[in-house]
């Protein structure tokens, strides 16, 4: 692969790869034939983002052997990959995009078999190359170790029917968020609330751990009117969600600084919030795993209690919330009620937005569920599968809503395993829960992997599950009190 | 105690002063990543070196020029107990050891020396751009530059009185503020690292200067480490390098923390002479600003000395 920037994309480029340090140590990279994919993730895996760079972003962009014409790439699909240390790609584009001196940056991916570049060098790992071509003929090339992929990260953004979609323009968004307090370190995790009315937009920070004095935070609030978005689109009003600012801040400091409108998309607390950042030349996705508890702001009946302690300015919004009340959402209404009875220690935390697919025993997104234990022998290591966050491009089959559709169409959805298994089962294990609860989808099967590793914190994951969790929880507390036979402890009283 | 009593007898043996010790503080400042350093003084100013793994040296020469009070009586030999081992070097030089990390403490301690260096680098650098000796670009009067451009100058006095004595410095900031009067504990000097370069071996004759090939790199500074690797190409243009001379390729490796001792230096520094001889031991010459002209060499610079690592490749 090689790819060269001029030094105003190099600038573009350095900003987008300081964005997404902020949500990954690790810098996934797929060169595919017609645009350079960059991925990351955090260690949670509750965010993700995902940069794509189409070739006329750069002044030059080939993938392959330079000057070799492959016969085969008819069938194959042509892609290199790889994943480099962010901070340390970050720490030399950072200096070249400061230098003025520098003219032109080439990046490129070197073989360890294409011995031609550098006659010196003769290690057996790939490099990942960042050249700076200076004035004055000076010279500074940086050689970064390519690891391969060993797990991708797969992000599936499958909007649902439902889907709410709002465009801000950069400037204002940036200028909603200095409002609200920056993260500094790793103390605190401070979560950010949007509601949606009809009439209003309520935003709140909210500081879901209280720092090492135990002393209550600061908690900042802002309303503002629909009218300034360029899109407002809310699927059932009134709509909450409520997610970490910490990676989002990055993704509105990089749209501020690359001037374009952010289109946020979601459809109910626990699902994902996709932000989306879109030009003629680069397309960036962001997905940030949403929290439960952001009823708070149109507080419903089972979670008025929380509320209590209402401050008088949002009076007006009990209002609101009344009116509204009389024609509860469709979808999320069920789910909501579903989700304030789960404990409220579970509900904090966050869902998952990748899926980690082992790229050893998965080699590629196959249609069906069985293919995933055929793929399990034949991975040949030279080749490497693209990984799965690339999009497939494919025609959305069902047109969710009147977003654009090629932002939707990333996967094949309902037919690929969404969630491979983890190392814990076996394959056989898998088709035997797949066996015995055949109705659900893919997804829900994942979902029930996942709760035989972790404890019962994890419930809250996923609201249909947390449904599933929550009935299960008061099956065993009637069994243990019919158990004791309550009759016989309260006889007594009745004979008294 | 005893130079008071034989006043006439006991002479300072060095004594300088300075209206501002900004310049002598960053000339310090380049050499002062070890604790103890050997400060000989002479005729024409003094050395501050210190070494590190007896591989790299460093040297800070600091000429009279930069000083507006300068004067070095050299010991008198008969009032030194010791035998006369070294009586005839030690006729023109004076050497003793300090705590150098001290000594730059005490320049700084009304603050005033290490935040204006920060600022004051680049009056330094549009005063070599502009080829004008001007102090501030506010202040151009004749009389100005010698004195402290802001008033914020620390001004200094500092005197040795033999061996066994403390350095001592008077500090001021103004004449109506307070005063620092720091003794310094002066140590016999440890036997130094001799690292003679050979000056001889590095200028080749002129007809060996025969243009190469453009598509190798002429000078390649080239580092690597477990998180990849680096490496910088440089052409032979007047733009990049204002004399490049080679007589063979050559590479050598020296260690990237003993090189990178001279960073502190070199940020101040106007300009840089790289030099290694035949032997692969590498000489680094950093030009380091200086107050101006008062006459004679006032250029102050820094050297650093380093061993290879490998053997020589030719």
């Amino acid at each position: 692969m090689q790819a060269t920037l001029d030094p105003g994309s190099l600038r573009s480029f350095t900003k987008g790869m300081t964005c997404l340090s902020k949500y990954g140590d690790e810098m996934y990279i797929f060169a595919a034939a017609e645009c350079l994919i960059l991925s990351a993730t955090n260690i949670a895996e509750t965010s993700y983002c995902r940069f794509q760079y189409s070739r006329v972003f750069f002044t030059r962009y080939n993938v392959g052997q330079r000057g070799s014409d492959c016969p085969s790439g008819s069938q194959e699909p042509v892609g290199v990959s790889g994943q480099v240390l962010t901070k340390s790609l970050l720490a030399v584009l950072k200096r070249g995009a400061g230098d003025k001196t520098v003219e032109k940056c080439e990046l490129s991916i070197v073989d360890p078999e294409a011995g031609e570049t550098e006659e010196e060098e003769d290690s057996l790992e790939s490099k990942f190359v960042v050249r700076m071509h200076c004035k004055h003929g000076v010279v500074k090339t940086h050689r970064l170790p390519l690891h391969t992929i060993e797990s991708a990260h797969q992000f599936t953004d499958n909007p649902g029917e439902d889907e709410s979609y709002v465009e801000i323009g950069a400037k204002m968004l940036k200028d909603i968020i200095e409002h609200f307090p920056s993260v500094r370190g790793n103390k605190g995790d401070p979560q950010l609330v949007w509601g949606f009315a009809n009439s209003e937009v309520i935003i709140r920070s909210m500081e879901t751990s209280l720092d090492t004095r135990g002393k209550a935070q600061l908690t900042t609030e802002l309303v503002l009117s629909p009218e300034e978005f360029n899109q407002y689109h809310i699927a059932s009003v009134p709509a909450s969600i409520a997610f970490q600012l910490r990676e989002f801040t990055a993704t509105v400091t990089y749209a501020d600084s690359m001037n374009i409108p952010t289109l946020m998309r979601f459809t109910e607390p626990g699902r994902p919030v996709v932000i989306i950042l879109e030009t003629n030349d680069t397309e960036c996705l962001f997905a940030i795993s949403t929290t439960f508890d952001s009823m708070q702001l149109f507080p419903t009946p089972q979670s008025r209690r929380t509320t209590a302690s209402a401050t008088p300015q949002r009076n007006p919004l009990k209002r609101v919330r009344e009116d509204d009340s009389a024609e509860p959402g469709p979808t999320p209404g069920p789910s909501k009620s579903a989700s304030t009875a789960v404990p409220h220690s579970a509900r904090r935390k966050p869902v998952k937005v990748v899926q980690r697919q082992d790229l050893a025993t998965a080699r590629k997104p196959s249609p069906v569920a069985h293919s995933v234990t055929s793929s399990q022998s034949v991975w040949d290591s030279r080749s490497m599968p693209p990984p799965p966050s690339v999009p497939l491009r494919s025609s959305p089959a069902v047109p969710p809503s009147p977003v654009k559709q090629e932002e939707e169409g990333e996967e094949p959805r309902q037919e690929e395993p969404l969630f491979l298994p983890s190392s814990q089962l076996t394959q056989l294990e898998v088709e035997m829960v797949k066996h015995e609860t055949a109705n659900i989808t893919e997804q829900e099967l994942a979902e029930i992997l996942r709760f035989d590793d972790d404890e019962l914190e994890e419930f809250a994951v996923s609201d249909h599950k947390g449904e599933d969790a929550e009935v299960e929880d008061v099956l065993e507390i009637a069994a243990t009190q019919s158990d004791h036979s309550s009759d016989k402890v309260f006889r007594p009283l009745f004979e008294d | 105690m005893s130079q008071s009593q034989q006043p006439e007898q006991r002479r300072q043996v060095l004594s300088v002063s300075v209206s501002d010790v900004r310049y002598f503080a960053a000339l310090l400042r380049g050499v002062g990543f070890v604790t103890r350093a050997t400060v000989t003084i002479t005729n024409d100013g003094f050395t501050v070196t210190v070494e590190e793994a007896r591989t790299l040296l460093a040297t800070a020469f600091v000429f009279k020029d930069m000083f507006e009070e300068y004067t070095y009586h050299p010991e008198p030999l008969q009032l030194q107990s010791q035998p006369a081992q070294g009586s005839q070097q030690t006729i023109n030089s004076v050497a003793f050891e300090i705590p150098l990390n001290t000594l730059i403490e005490c320049l700084n301690i009304f603050g005033t020396s290490s935040v204006s260096t920060a600022s004051k680098t680049k009056k330094w650098k549009q005063n070599a751009e502009d080829g004008g000796m001007e102090y501030d670009n506010d202040r151009t009067g004749p009389l100005d530059r010698y004195f402290p451009s802001s008033g914020k100058g620390t001004a200094m006095r500092m005197s040795y009185d033999g061996t066994g004595h403390p350095l001592t410095l008077h500090i001021a900031e103004d004449a109506a503020g307070p005063t620092a009067t720091c003794q310094i504990t002066t140590y016999d000097p440890e036997p130094q690292l001799e690292l003679p370069f050979d000056d001889k071996a590095i200028n080749p004759p002129p007809r060996n200067r025969a243009p190469r090939a453009p598509s190798k790199p002429i000078l390649r500074i080239h580092a690597a480490g477990p998180f990849g690797s680096c490496e910088m190409d440089y052409p032979n243009d007047r733009e990049v390098l204002e004399n490049f001379e080679c007589e063979e390729p050559v590479t050598l490796s020296y260690k990237l923390s003993h090189i990178s001792r001279a960073i502190r230096a070199l940020q101040n520094s106007t300009k840089t002479s790289l030099r290694i001889d035949n032997e692969g031991f590498l000489c680094l010459q950093l030009l380091m600003p200086s107050p101006g002209p008062r006459g004679g060499n006032s250029e102050a610079f820094t050297e650093f000395r380093c061993l290879p690592l490998d053997e020589i490749h030719v």
